[in-house]
């Protein structure tokens, strides 16, 4: 379905937008809310989940075909976040995102092939890791879900999160280095 | 989506916001603005400040604009290790600075750094980056950015790692 949702993106068909929308605005809403840790009034985040839309709209002829639209939909959520703090003179309450493990100094997440190409070696890279390593990483890096959220649910510590991340991280530096996404230690 | 990827979609977030009426209301913004003229996609950045992301670890170069705040983001300065001296290179001129550990949370460290002046600078790092965000003018040149001491140096904090 997604395929064919990019296929009439390219077509200019808003009604594919529509049915993106109504799949995909409580996964965007729900990425934004945890990026700015409750600290945005509902209307903005509305307002943020509607710019998510439209980016994914003005940049729907640089989809690639096969492409995911749910990591590329979080990584423009998330961006949102950093922008609109960026806006009020503030730093964003959540700022590590997996734009950060690839090392890379790519400029701002705006939707562009390189991010495309990057979100989708991340995902062969997640994909090497065990579990619960990777849903650790999915969840803290592409949800902004909290590690003390994380320990509850995976039945660990706080600190033992934390470790396996830490070590996650390594990992997929190490194969994003490889792959052409530097940066390297 | 590739084979190798479907463990994404089993994989929502915890507490997904899912509201249809908020869908509606999303979906009825997005279109009004769609028939809006398209404006260019600049980042909003906070006024009189330059925000550059350099390519260094331990080393950081890049050019940096004039400007009133100066705010120098440098990725993978660290990779989390704790440190007690930041030395900034600007074009080429070494400037050390003493750094002291003020805050430590889930996501980052942050550093106080204080000059022979007596300006403060906020440092910032996660374990993936690092931002140093300082008042005064920053001339166009090179920045390098060195980091150096260890843990034992500092004062008490919780490692988080």
């Amino acid at each position: 379905m997604e395929t064919d949702w990019i296929r009439r993106l390219k077509q200019d068909d808003e009604t594919a937008l529509c049915e993106i929308i109504r799949k995909y605005t409580g996964y965007v809403y729900t990425i934004l809310r945890n990026f700015s840790h409750g600290t945005l009034p509902q209307e903005d985040l509305e307002e943020l989940t509607a710019d998510v839309f439209l980016r994914l709209w003005n940049n729907r002829n640089r989809l690639r075909d096969g492409s995911e639209l749910a990591p590329y939909l979080a990584a423009i959520a998330r961006n949102g976040v950093k922008n609109r703090f960026r806006m009020l003179g503030k730093q964003p309450p959540v700022r590590q995102s997996y734009e950060d493990l690839t090392l890379s100094d790519a400029k701002d997440l705006c939707g562009d092939a390189e991010m495309v190409e990057m979100i989708a070696c991340l995902l062969r890279a997640l994909d090497s890791l065990c579990e619960p390593d990777r849903s650790l990483m999915i969840r803290f890096y592409f949800y902004g879900e909290k590690t003390s959220a994380l320990a509850k649910a995976y039945h660990m510590t706080d600190a033992a999160v934390r470790l396996r991340l830490h070590r996650s991280r390594g990992k997929l530096r190490k194969l994003m280095t490889e792959r052409g996404f530097d940066h390297v230690e | 989506m590739s084979n190798e990827t479907n463990w994404l979609k089993d994989l929502p977030p915890f507490q997904p916001d899912e509201d249809p009426q908020r869908a509606e209301r999303v979906q009825k913004r997005v279109l009004q603005k769609l028939d809006e003229p398209v404006e260019s996609e600049e980042i909003a950045m906070k006024p009189k400040m330059t925000f550059h992301r350099i390519r260094p670890l331990i080393f950081a170069a890049a050019a940096v604009a004039v400007g009133a705040v100066s705010l120098i983001t440098a990725n993978a300065a660290t990779g989390g290790e704790l440190f007690s001296k930041l030395s900034i290179y600007l074009n080429g001129e070494k400037q050390d600075y003493d750094v002291e550990l003020v805050s430590q949370d889930d996501s980052q460290l942050t550093y106080k750094i204080k000059d022979e002046n007596g300006n403060e600078y906020t440092y910032q790092e996660n374990s993936n980056s690092v931002e140093i965000q300082a008042d005064g003018d920053v001339a166009d040149g090179e920045v390098e950015v060195e980091v150096s001491g260890n843990a034992s140096d500092l004062p008490a904090a919780d490692t988080a790692e």
